[in-house]
């Protein structure tokens, strides 16, 4: 039993990422935060710089964040209920999309809504992957992340 | 004289066992009366989000202590190989396997993530007769392989082709599946390995009857983007394990003539007659032939004695 529990904990732990709270002053260029860090799987792969800026100039915010500030929503289902939602004052994924992800813990559906967040994790690939895919930006799992050396040991890549 | 005892002897031996048998059948067919746990947990393995990056199969063979593999888990290689015919199936050292899969109504290809299903009524285990298989409250269909004899009769049973066989220990072959990371994980209340190295969380673990409402949900919010189908909700008695999928499931390597009944309601009058024929028939048989051949000394002996008789007459 302590075996088991040994080798989970640094992972859990890891998960972790912060995103900066931006703040709704001034030249869009300066409200934006430019990089983010996104260092969630540090167990098998080094930190993710993620160029938040790029993004934010080529993309609505609403693109990949739900409640935010700048433009207003637009999802579709959000809309029925959070239309004259204001926008909130955490705009972190973490704050919604929880580390662990199962369909035993969650948050209280409303209805038929808020049913299946996804986790931290999903959140992040779903939302790159999923428009890096349509729009042709890199995929492949090294293309955004390094191997630490847990990583290569894990997926049997030799020593380059 | 002598002979005729011992083949008595033999004869009652043979009946003997048979009546054994068919009590110890009995007592098998009691205890393959599979409890069903309506809180029991599964994974719902939604294919549209799957991208084959083969993270849970490296994490499946580092958990389960498995062979290094002979590619790294990153060489997408290994995908074209099954291009033309036969697909990479578990066996003894890939409890999980990816396979890919490029339906022509669709400009992307899908990703199949093949491991033990942990049916709701398992065949393998209602086929196995020393009772090696269990199915734990939690979901997980495991064996237990000091008991395993090493028949096989599980391999024929299983309708999804999962337990493998260990040939590797000649002294004791054993067989060989997923075991849903019990002993190392679920039972301690963590997720399976898999599960957890997921990062498009394409495998969602939870109480299986949430997975279905969920799956559900997934479907009606996005017509386009799945089947209106739930692979292993019903199919073989229903699976711990379900998939979602954005193309009909026959084209992605689902057999989808399983039936949705329990298989061993189907398959278990054959399947009761394994350990029969293996232990039942040899003596039975033997008496059998024993007693004709009986018979048939007495009725020579008889005619013999009727003709000595005839010439005394004469
Ligand atoms: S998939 Fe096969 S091995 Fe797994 S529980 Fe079902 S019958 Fe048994
Ligand atoms: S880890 Fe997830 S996304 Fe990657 S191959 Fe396995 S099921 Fe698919």
């Amino acid at each position: 039993m302590v075996r088991v529990k040994i080798d989970l904990f640094p992972l859990l732990s890891l998960f972790f990422i912060i995103f900066p709270v931006m703040p709704t002053t001034a030249a869009f260029a300066a409200a934006v935060a430019s990089t983010v860090t996104i260092d969630a799987l540090q167990e098998l792969y080094t930190p993710v710089d993620f160029d938040h800026l790029a993004h934010a100039e080529m993309y609505n915010c609403t693109s990949c964040h739900h409640h935010t500030t700048g433009t207003t929503m637009q999802d579709e289902k959000c809309l029925k209920c959070h239309k004259n939602s204001p926008a909130t004052a955490n705009v972190s994924c973490s704050s919604c999309h929880h580390r662990r992800s199962t369909a035993l813990d969650g948050a209280e559906p409303h209805g038929n809504y808020h049913i299946d967040i996804v986790g931290l994790k999903g959140a992040l690939h779903l939302n790159c992957l999923g428009c890096h895919r349509e729009t042709g930006a890199p995929c492949g799992c090294i293309e955004c992340h390094d191997y630490t050396e847990a990583g290569r040991k894990r997926f049997a890549v030799q020593e380059n | 004289m002598k002979t005729q005892t011992s083949r008595r002897t033999l004869l009652k031996k043979g009946l003997g066992s048979a009546a054994a048998a068919i009590f110890l059948r009995a007592k098998t067919a009691r205890s393959h009366n599979i409890k069903r746990y309506p809180n029991s947990c599964g994974v719902l393995v939604d294919m549209t989000r799957c991208i084959g990056c083969r993270s849970c199969e490296a994490a499946c063979n580092a958990e389960q202590k498995l062979p290094s593999p002979a590619l790294p888990f990153d060489d997408r290689s290994l995908f074209a190989q099954g291009r033309h015919g036969s697909k990479r199936r578990t066996d003894e050292n890939h409890f999980t396997v990816i396979n890919r899969y490029d339906p022509p109504e669709i400009d992307h290809p899908l990703f199949r993530k093949i491991q033990c299903n942990h049916c709701q009524e398992p065949a393998c285990l209602s086929s196995c007769f020393v009772n090696a298989y269990t199915k734990t409250p939690e979901g997980a269909v495991i064996y237990n392989p000091d008991v395993c004899v090493g028949c096989r009769t599980c391999m024929i049973a299983c309708p999804f082709y999962i337990p493998a066989f260990r040939y590797s220990s000649a002294l004791h072959p054993q067989i060989v599946k997923c075991q849903f990371c019990y002993e190392t994980r679920l039972k301690n209340n963590l997720l399976p390995a898999c599960v957890e190295a997921c990062p498009q969380e394409a495998l969602l673990f939870g109480k299986r009857e949430k997975l279905i409402k969920i799956a559900r949900h997934r479907i009606r919010n996005d017509r386009d983007r799945y089947v209106d189908h739930i692979y292993g909700e019903y199919e073989a008695g229903g699976t711990s394990w379900l998939y979602l999928s954005s193309v009909e499931f026959d084209q992605v390597g689902f057999d989808t003539t399983i039936p949705h009944e329990p298989i061993l309601n189907s398959v278990k009058n054959f399947l009761a007659m394994v350990p029969m024929v293996l232990t039942i028939w040899p003596p039975l048989f033997a008496g059998f032939h024993l007693l004709a051949a009986r018979r048939a000394r007495a009725e020579k002996t008889r005619q013999e004695n009727n003709r000595e008789k005839a010439d005394e007459d004469v």
